[in-house]
């Protein structure tokens, strides 16, 4: 009896020292990721230091040690919150406004063969046009401001959002839909149970890419016809050729939407994780 | 031992599930099956037994209420089948847990769905999953379950709720021969438990002799039928483990795969004077 307690033990303290080596070389390969990244900013911005003002003209891309004070002087003056603010408020508008939408409509033509017949040629048409060709045609109908931005960060989403979910319930198995049927699901049951969970890893794929287009959209109706924003940031400075202003800007936007990535990938980890433990749907 | 001619002896101790001259087919198609009259008496195990393509499948779908024929009768308990049978349990050769809910939550989704309450769910799905040894997978989801888990996670789920028939297509033909072994002990076991109804289908003569009261061979198309009926003399407390090693059980596989040859043959044959 002691042996086998001593087995254990062993056994245990075993598969503690594998977990903590396996735990070492993983924050080892970490650090020297993260230094390696550290270091390609580094020298970007020491190469970017060099060559303004030299090689290139330092009205075209300014340089980091005028970029990287404005930046600062942004933020501690309120400029970058209160732009920033107002760019993100629009794109979530957006992005609440077309997704939803999007979902909707997908869900419904997803289900309904008769009507995607009818409507999705329609749909599919509409989407082959450039949405920012369609700016002009917004500032008629709800003129400048942040209306603006969230009627062409909802268009842009609309169709990211409706072709995911009209395809992922298409998409979903027959014998899932059948399986519930059988056992007394109803065809909201069917909807809210097999089909819409199954199209989730496609919203979700949807979801990633318009999260950052909405952004955009806001953007560059921001730049467009905008008097306050991020994109008016950058074209107001761009159009004074204050080229560490337009950086400034720019790094926010950058900055803003690394942050949006990270976030979605959190966001979207736990929704799909029968995914990744190898389930099919 | 074999039968030469159908008889109908699910009728007789009652029938749940039962087919009239039937024909069944799809689009502008000929008919797959043709004249067919079969039925399954309450408690019994009938496989049908028959070669790929043969219609087998047809009928289980049938009987789920999945497919309409384009003649004859289609019966359950007594009334007519019209749209899908949720009096079935259905368990299909393809993995139909969701894999986006645990172990538990796909074996209760049936009671979910028929307005059970919480703790009537959960005492059901705990008896099931212990009937099935599937106790300590509860929480997991199906994708980190092996093979014979989740085959015996479908089997909780298809029995929960006691459908007065299970229907069976192929359950276990993805499985190894010793997980497959397995399954049919723990199949025979639960159903002998809940006096459950069964209608198997595979084209594997062993497991068709081991786990069946009755096996009806298709076979004879296109468009096929019932080609010969043979009931199967083992009782209902076989013991698997030692059964597969007797000369009565061999010769049961022996006339079996006779029947299964001659339907196969007259199948290939019709088929070619097509």
């Amino acid at each position: 009896m002691t042996d086998a307690a001593l087995t254990t033990t062993e056994s245990i303290n075993m598969t503690q020292t594998r977990a903590l080596r396996i735990r070492r070389s993983r924050n080892k390969r970490r650090a020297l990721v993260v230094s390696i990244q550290v270091a390609i900013v580094v020298v970007g911005l020491v190469v970017w230091e060099a060559v303004s003002g030299r090689l290139v003209p330092e009205l075209l891309i300014s340089r980091p040690s005028k970029v990287l004070p404005l930046f600062w002087e942004w933020i501690v003056d309120g400029t970058l919150l209160v732009n920033a603010a107002g760019t993100f408020r629009s794109a979530l508008l957006g992005l609440l406004l077309g997704g939803v939408l999007g979902m909707v409509v997908g869900a419904i033509l997803g289900q309904a063969k008769l009507l995607a017949e009818i409507f999705e040629p329609f749909i599919t048409a509409l989407y082959t046009m450039p949405k920012h060709a369609l700016i002009p045609l917004f500032i008629m109908w709800v003129g400048i401001g942040s209306a603006l931005g969230i009627v062409t960060s909802a268009v842009i989403v609309f169709f990211l959002v409706f072709f995911n979910t009209f395809f992922g319930i298409k998409d979903v198995r027959q014998e899932l839909v059948n399986s519930v049927r059988i056992m007394g699901g109803s065809a909201w049951e069917v909807m809210w149970r097999v089909r819409l969970p199954s199209a989730l890893i496609w919203v979700v794929a949807a979801l990633k890419l318009a999260v950052p287009q909405s952004v955009v959209g806001v953007v560059v109706a921001e730049m467009l016809a905008g008097d306050s924003g991020l994109g008016y940031l950058v074209s107001h400075n761009a159009g004074l050729f204050n080229s560490a202003g337009t950086f400034s800007a720019l790094l926010a936007l950058l900055i803003a939407g690394y942050l949006i990535d990270r976030l979605m990938t959190w966001a979207t980890k736990k929704p799909l994780e029968w995914k990744n433990s190898g389930g099919i749907a | 031992m074999a039968r030469s001619a159908v008889q109908d002896v699910g009728e007789a101790h009652g029938a749940i599930f039962e087919v009239r001259d039937l024909s069944v087919g799809f689009g502008d198609g000929d008919d797959v099956l043709a004249g067919v009259d079969m039925s399954i008496g309450e408690g019994e195990f009938l496989t049908l037994l028959g070669p790929s393509g043969c219609g087998k499948t047809t009928i289980m779908n049938l009987a789920a209420g999945l497919l309409q024929p384009r003649s004859g009768r289609v019966m359950f308990a007594g009334k007519e089948i019209r749209g899908v049978n949720t009096s079935v349990g259905y368990m299909t050769q393809d993995d139909t847990l969701l894999p986006w809910q645990s172990v538990r939550k796909n074996v209760g989704l049936p009671l979910k769905l028929r307005g059970a309450s919480k703790s009537e769910i959960a005492e059901k799905v705990d008896y099931y999953l212990a009937l099935l040894d599937l106790a300590g997978a509860g929480e997991k989801l199906p994708g980190q379950l092996s093979g014979g888990m989740r085959r015996r996670a479908l089997l909780a789920r298809s029995m929960i709720y006691e459908p007065r028939l299970l229907l069976m297509d192929e359950p276990f033909a993805a499985l190894d021969a010793q997980l497959r072994h397995q399954m049919h002990i723990e199949l025979r076991r639960t159903i002998a438990q809940l006096g459950q109804t069964v209608l198997f289908i595979t084209h594997d003569i062993s497991e068709a002799a081991k786990l069946s009261d009755r096996v009806l061979i298709i076979g004879g198309g296109p468009p096929g039928g019932i080609v010969t009926e043979y009931p199967i003399p083992f009782g209902a407390d076989r013991d698997l483990d030692t059964l597969r090693y007797t000369d009565e059980y061999s010769a049961v596989e022996r006339e079996l795969d006779s029947a299964l040859h001659g339907a196969r043959s007259a199948r290939a044959s019709r088929g070619e004077n097509r």
